[in-house]
């Protein structure tokens, strides 16, 4: 019967992990003891099934949902304290432009909302998170997200239990 | 001229790169990408659904953190899959789950139980269907004690080698090779049908 | 021979009617029916209350499509009309309440209150076909659900 520490050494060498002298050392063994032989078959053969076989799993939440999380809690470690990957604004040299031609616009939709004074004005809800939700207790924090696919509009609230 | 990223068919690289600059959209487009594969990692070392989405939600933040560090030395989702493996075993550490596996353990320490075992010839004309036999695999990982699981899936999932797998894991090779080989060995049990109290 | 009003002056007559009857429509919002269900999601294959029965498959596909469990069991169910009068409390369980008031244009400010506290509030225009759903973890990974939705006709 072959001691554990050649077993080990026996796996070692299926595993490529020992040196050149000690895996010919290991390859005699081989060559002379039917019981390392065996041993070794089914380690080998034991890999060889674990090859590509580990089972595909998918996520069980839509991916809505999951990058919600992800992104909200982003902006909350974001704000918490800069991040060494704060992101340098991707457009910066072009709001130089935009801001006074956002102005103009601005101007002149005002223009145009004044001269349909018998309209009613329109509510505006937009989806921002700043007056659409609140979430008032201390212990407890909220965030939306839409699936447009399940026509559905969610505020998951998180209690914040230690 | 700025050129505006096709995200969807851009290469992981180049949406690495812009995310680098700040682009959420382009991070949105690498989770969405490799979101499940990151999940699985997570799921199969912690076999929970609740703290698998956790840990692997966590390990897409941190990643977010520590983009600027990724300097493309490995494949991204490479450098996503050692993240959440990290954030997995630190969970697994603080969740202290040596006492349900704590005869595992004593056996392994004595060298006894994979001792016991016989050796396992695997009929070679059986031929299992591919997704049949990932079932059972799955399965019978889920039978190891997590120290065990871990490491085999380490070695044989990630191909990480002995002595990184020692480095995370916080022990000494000669601990990872002894987990490996009753893993390995109860495995052959596990997936030859056979029960260990059926072999006492 | 009687003189013919000039056209434009029709017209312009015709406009200002329709002016003045679509501000006096949009000042007053049109009534909604609602319902408002409350919602346990669990994987167990059977609900703790044996009393308690599946929700409907509309609304369960909806949930199973982006949530993780797999079942949703109805806790209560109320119908209800919202006027623009004032806003509306429905009890939804002994803990549980939500105060829904009509904000005109379809929609509705959502109110929830758990165990006497607001919890959270929502403001959301309203389609037929659509739900507004609040939500949030419960004990042994179960989850509750408010799922308000306009009434099909």
């Amino acid at each position: 019967m072959i001691s554990h520490e050649i077993e080990l050494k026996l796996q070692a060498c299926l595993d490529g992990e020992l040196s050149s002298d000690e895996t010919r050392a290991i390859e005699e063994l081989l060559a002379r003891d039917a019981g390392a032989r065996s041993l070794f078959e089914e380690l080998r053969a034991t890999r060889t099934l674990l090859a590509g076989g580990e089972l595909e799993v998918k996520l069980p939440e839509t991916g809505e949902f999951y990058w919600s999380k992800i992104r909200r809690q982003i902006e909350l470690e974001d704000r918490r304290s800069p991040s060494i990957n704060a992101p340098e604004p991707v457009s910066a040299w072009w709001v130089r432009f935009v801001t006074p031609a956002g102005a103009l616009a601005a101007l002149a939709l005002f223009v145009v909302v004044a001269l349909k004074h018998s309209e009613p004005p329109e509510p505006i809800l937009a989806l921002d998170d700043s007056h659409e939700i609140e979430t008032p207790l201390e212990e407890t924090s909220s965030f939306s997200f839409r699936s447009e696919a399940a026509a559905m509009t969610v505020v998951w609230v998180d209690s914040h239990r230690e | 001229m700025s050129r505006k990223l096709d995200y969807p068919s851009a290469e992981d690289q180049a949406l690495v790169k812009a995310a680098q600059k700040g682009d959420m959209q382009a991070y949105e487009e690498l989770v969405a990408r490799h979101r499940d594969k990151i999940y699985a990692r997570a799921f199969s070392m912690m076999r929970n659904e609740e703290e698998a989405i956790d840990l692997s939600q966590e390990a897409w933040v941190k990643a977010w953190q520590r983009l600027k560090q990724f300097q493309g030395e490995a494949s991204f989702v490479t450098w996503m899959t050692r993240i959440v493996i990290n954030l997995c075993l630190d969970q697994l550490r603080k969740q202290k789950r040596l006492r349900a596996e704590s005869i595992e353990q004593m056996d392994e320490e004595l060298g006894g139980v994979e001792r016991q075992m016989p050796i396992i010839t695997p009929n070679p004309t059986e031929r299992l269907e591919r997704n049949e036999l990932r079932q059972r695999i799955d399965k019978a990982l889920g039978q190891l004690s997590y120290e065990h699981r871990t490491v085999l899936i380490l070695h044989e999932f990630e191909d990480l080698e002995y002595k990184e797998i020692a480095r995370r894991m916080a022990c000494s090779i000669g601990t990872v090779m002894s987990r490996l080989f009753y893993a390995r060995r109860k495995m052959a049990v596990l997936l030859a049908g056979l029960k260990r109290e059926e072999l006492r | 021979m009687k003189r013919l009003v000039p056209f434009w002056q029709l017209a312009l007559a015709a406009t200002a009617v329709l002016i003045f009857y679509s501000c006096v429509l949009r000042s007053a919002p049109a009534d909604l029916m609602l319902q408002a269900q409350l919602v346990w999601g669990t994987n167990n294959d059977k609900p703790d209350d044996p009393k308690l029965k599946d929700v409907d498959q509309k609304v369960k596909d909806k949930l199973r499509g982006v949530f993780k469990w797999k079942n949703y069991f109805e806790v209560n169910r109320q119908d209800f009309t919202l006027t623009a009068s004032a806003p509306r409390k429905v009890k939804m369980s002994d803990l549980c309440e939500i105060e829904v008031q009509n904000l005109g244009n379809s929609s509705v400010e959502l109110k929830l209150y758990g165990k006497g506290k607001m919890v959270v509030r929502k403001t959301q225009r309203i389609k037929s076909g659509e739900l507004l759903v609040l939500a949030g973890d419960d004990k042994n990974d179960t989850a509750w659900f408010v799922v308000l939705s306009l009434v099909e006709k």
